[in-house]
């Protein structure tokens, strides 16, 4: 592998693994505020339980997080130097204030959640609850900004310094909610609540599968599955609307989503297949007519670009701004306007950045199948958590052993349709590492490559180490709680 | 006393940072390579965008980590750890 391939990979594999334990920090977070009000409200003793048990795995989740989130911010630095000296001036705002006004709310509060309990007033205690929940959903929002705007740039201009080119902040507003903020942030929040919902649906149906914690698994479990099912239902519109957005400001992940070549009107559903990118092929297994058009713009006649004309329209626009750019440059020659040279800058960074080719894609398998894995996972959700509504309508949802087992084997499923969609989002944003204004293979650093491969051994090799503390700490804090109490029937 | 060591903190940081001004990095290769205040800042709107939440939200961190200090000050007695 080269430079690039290795740094991409070390970055992807540490977001990777760092988007393990976001997900359920996310949604436990507020599931845990929630019974903790609960508990508050009701003064039942079964909730303080739950919430207090449920506190002590979001810790070894939230530990887990933060140490494998800190190696990327420096990953920016020492991978993707270009990339932070153009970008500087606007990601770097977000990732500050996430710390300032996130992170440190949620490590404090989780600090006095945990530890406090008799120390001070269940008022507080709840109040610890809540703090936790937006400290954490508070950094959701604005890593989420500076993820949206490498997605959908707003609210900047190209400008030339002493120290090199740059994106300078034109709007901060603009910039922070770009096009996708809002959406990106629903539809990731969600899938936390989503993740965390099926975990604690797990849990508790692992206690009532062995017939221990009885009261507080049965309380855990309808609690669970009411939010489960409240959030599992919205995913399914949120996706839609964000599949939207994508159509309307990133086609060419569409094209790569559906695995589309060619242009289409009506553009059909390809719910499954396989592409082969060397014959610029995709080999669908199921195909609906129309269906795309309609999904992507609420059309069936709509037309959907596909992959091969959309790199040509990109192609002719990077000619477009070189040409401006030498028709601007004959002109300042002429009448040296310091206003023209800004727009000269700006023309010839997009025609580097627009100057893209068929071969600069990425695998492409790799953003059809894990989005088509992932939208079917959402419904699966969804469907899991109706039946266990219907189940729970007729007094049978704490003894059903299928629907347990089938919430109790389905924790890991969630995680994997956020890493799923991830992969969709950010592979599918290649070639660019900000869409349309700088590509990837621009950004990276001038390291020896033998430097990246030790970082990547390293870094495998500890978080491999880390994942597996993660996991049978977990489990090994289930176990001794459901073991902490006698058998209660 | 416990106010002193938090100055003395304070201090060594702005002794630091008054004797290296406006340097950041210093370049053994050559000083035009430095990195400065003035060279690797962030543009001005950046710069007011950050003053302005940092002016709001830091009084509000050094707040309730004051609280967290005050919750658990004083002497550690047995009294059972409920984590």
């Amino acid at each position: 592998m080269d430079l690039l391939d290795l740094s991409r990979f070390q970055f992807a594999f540490t977001a990777i693994v760092h988007f393990i334990f976001v997900p359920l920090t996310l949604g436990l977070s507020v599931f845990i505020a929630i019974v903790k009000t609960m508990a508050y409200k009701t003064k039942d003793p079964k909730y303080d339980k739950l919430a207090m048990f449920l506190m002590k795995l979001f810790a070894v989740n939230f530990a887990a997080g933060v140490a494998t989130g800190l190696t990327m911010e420096f990953e920016f630095g020492t991978n993707w130097f270009t990339y932070s000296k153009f970008v500087g001036d606007i990601f770097g705002a977000p990732l500050a204030i996430e710390g300032l006004m996130a992170f440190f709310l949620e490590s404090t509060f989780i600090g006095i959640f945990l530890f406090g309990k008799g120390r001070i007033s269940e008022g507080m205690h709840t109040f610890s609850a809540w703090m936790v929940a937006l400290g954490s959903n508070l950094s959701a929002l604005w890593i989420l900004i500076a993820n949206s705007w490498m997605q959908t740039p707003a609210g900047y201009k190209i400008v030339q310094t002493p120290q090199g080119i740059r994106a300078q902040l034109t709007n901060f507003w603009e910039a922070v909610i770009n096009h996708t903020t809002v959406i990106r942030l629903l539809h990731t929040v969600t899938a936390g609540q989503i993740t965390a919902g099926f975990f604690v649906m797990g849990v508790m149906a692992y206690f009532l599968l062995r017939n221990k914690n009885i009261d507080m698994a049965k309380a855990g479990l309808k609690v669970a599955l009411i939010f489960t099912t409240i959030v599992s239902v919205s995913e399914v519109i949120i996706g839609d609307t964000a599949g939207h957005l994508v159509a309307e400001y990133q086609p060419l992940k569409l094209a790569m989503m559906e695995g589309k070549w060619n242009t289409e009107q009506p553009a059909s559903l390809d719910v499954f297949g396989y592409v082969d990118q060397s014959a610029q092929k995709t080999y669908p297994f199921i195909q609906i007519p129309g269906l795309l058009s309609f999904l992507a713009y609420h059309n069936f006649d709509a037309k959907v670009y596909g992959i091969k004309d959309l790199v040509t329209m990109y192609d002719q626009k990077a000619q477009n701004y070189a040409n401006e750019a030498k028709t601007l440059e004959a002109q300042y020659a002429s009448n040296p306007n310091p206003s023209l040279k800004d727009k000269i800058v700006a023309d010839k960074a997009y025609a580097k950045a627009y100057n893209i080719s068929l071969k600069d894609l990425p695998p492409i398998n790799l953003v059809f199948m894990p989005f088509h894995i992932m939208v079917g996972l959402g419904f699966f959700f969804a469907f899991v958590t109706l039946w266990g509504l219907y189940l729970y309508k007729k007094g049978t949802v704490y003894t059903n052993k299928a629907f347990l087992k089938t919430v109790l084997y389905s924790i890991p499923l969630p995680f994997i349709a956020s890493e799923l969609g991830w992969m969709t989002t950010e592979i599918g944003r290649q070639p660019w590492i900000v869409t349309g204004v700088l590509k990837t293979a621009d950004a990276v650093s001038f390291n020896a490559t033998s430097n990246v491969m030790f970082s990547v051994i390293t870094f495998v090799t500890i978080y491999i180490l880390l994942f597996y503390v993660y996991v049978t700490t977990m489990i090994k804090k289930v176990k001794e709680y459901a073991d902490t109490e006698a058998p209660s029937t | 006393m416990v106010y002193a060591s938090g100055l003395v903190n304070a201090f060594t940081v702005l002794n630091v940072a008054c004797a290296s001004f406006p340097v950041l990095m210093r370049s053994s290769i050559n000083p035009d390579y430095n990195l400065t205040i003035f060279n690797a800042s962030s543009s001005n709107l950046t710069l007011t965008v950050m003053l302005i939440v940092t002016a709001i939200f830091l009084p509000l961190v050094l707040f309730y980590t004051r609280y967290a200090y005050k919750v658990f000050s004083g002497k550690v007695s047995g009294e059972k750890s409920y984590y």
